[in-house]
């Protein structure tokens, strides 16, 4: 789940153009790049699921600082408190809450390994609905956020050209940019070659 | 390896280092390439300490 994660940022830089958009990709895979560095000191893992056999959502993911619930919390305010710091109080809540938006999505997706407290501290259950068991399911929903956000991207690119008495080219340009995005990590992210 | 035996260059072993560093690097270059793109529109700009 990338490629749903920037549909879901495209659509919300619709609702709030005064965000700039690399900040919203950013803010929205926030807590896999946080995720990398623990990965590759094996702080957190990730574990093939019993009787997976696709990569895409066969995996097990013991994420358990960056994607606890309490740990996304934390992660997606100190994003947002930078936010605030550098623009206003309002992008800062934007990324913020765009930050948070993929522990939503990742709950609907992942396969109950999402811990509430870091580390799971308490040993209390582990949340996801587990949508990565029907692989094709899954896939089909993320290319849905991925065309209804740059839908909307591009409407309100449009808009906010016409507002400034401009053309459509570069309207229309990024916005095909950002469902190019989309579409290519989706591809890569479902035949594995993302990993 | 076995001896005599050609790999299909085609085929290619990610190694378990390789996947997030790849995600990284296919991350920062959409949101550039989306970033630098998307700064040609002409959007209402988010000035520091303005809520607008």
């Amino acid at each position: 789940m990338i490629a749903g994660h920037f549909g879901l940022a495209a659509a919300v830089k619709a609702r709030e153009p005064s965000t700039p958009l690399w900040a919203m990709m950013l803010a929205t895979a926030w807590l896999d790049v946080v995720f990398v560095p623990l990965f590759l000191t094996h702080v957190e893992t990730v574990e093939p699921a019993p009787g997976a056999t696709a990569s895409y959502g066969g995996g097990i993911i013991h994420a358990d600082y960056t994607h606890s619930l309490v740990g996304a919390v934390a992660l997606s305010a100190i994003l947002g408190a930078a936010g605030w710091a550098i623009w206003n109080r309002r992008v800062g809540i934007v990324l913020g809450l765009v930050a948070f938006s993929h522990w939503i999505l990742d709950l609907v997706v992942h396969r109950m390994d999402l811990p509430i407290l870091p580390g799971n501290a308490l040993d209390l259950p582990r949340l996801g609905f587990g949508l990565w068991q029907l692989p094709d399911v899954s896939a089909l929903v993320e290319l849905l956020l991925v065309l209804g956000g740059a839908w909307l991207y591009w409407r309100a690119a449009r808009a906010a050209e016409r507002a400034n008495s401009r053309g459509n080219r570069w309207a229309d340009i990024s916005a095909a940019a950002v469902l190019l995005s989309g579409l290519v990590v989706l591809g890569l992210d479902f035949t594995g070659i993302l990993g | 390896m076995i001896i005599g035996f050609e790999p299909d260059p085609r085929v290619r072993r990610v190694r378990r280092w390789e996947s997030p560093v790849q995600f990284l690097i296919a991350l920062f270059l959409f949101v550039l390439i989306c970033g630098v793109i998307d700064a040609r529109i002409k959007w209402p700009k988010a000035r520091k300490g303005s809520e607008q």
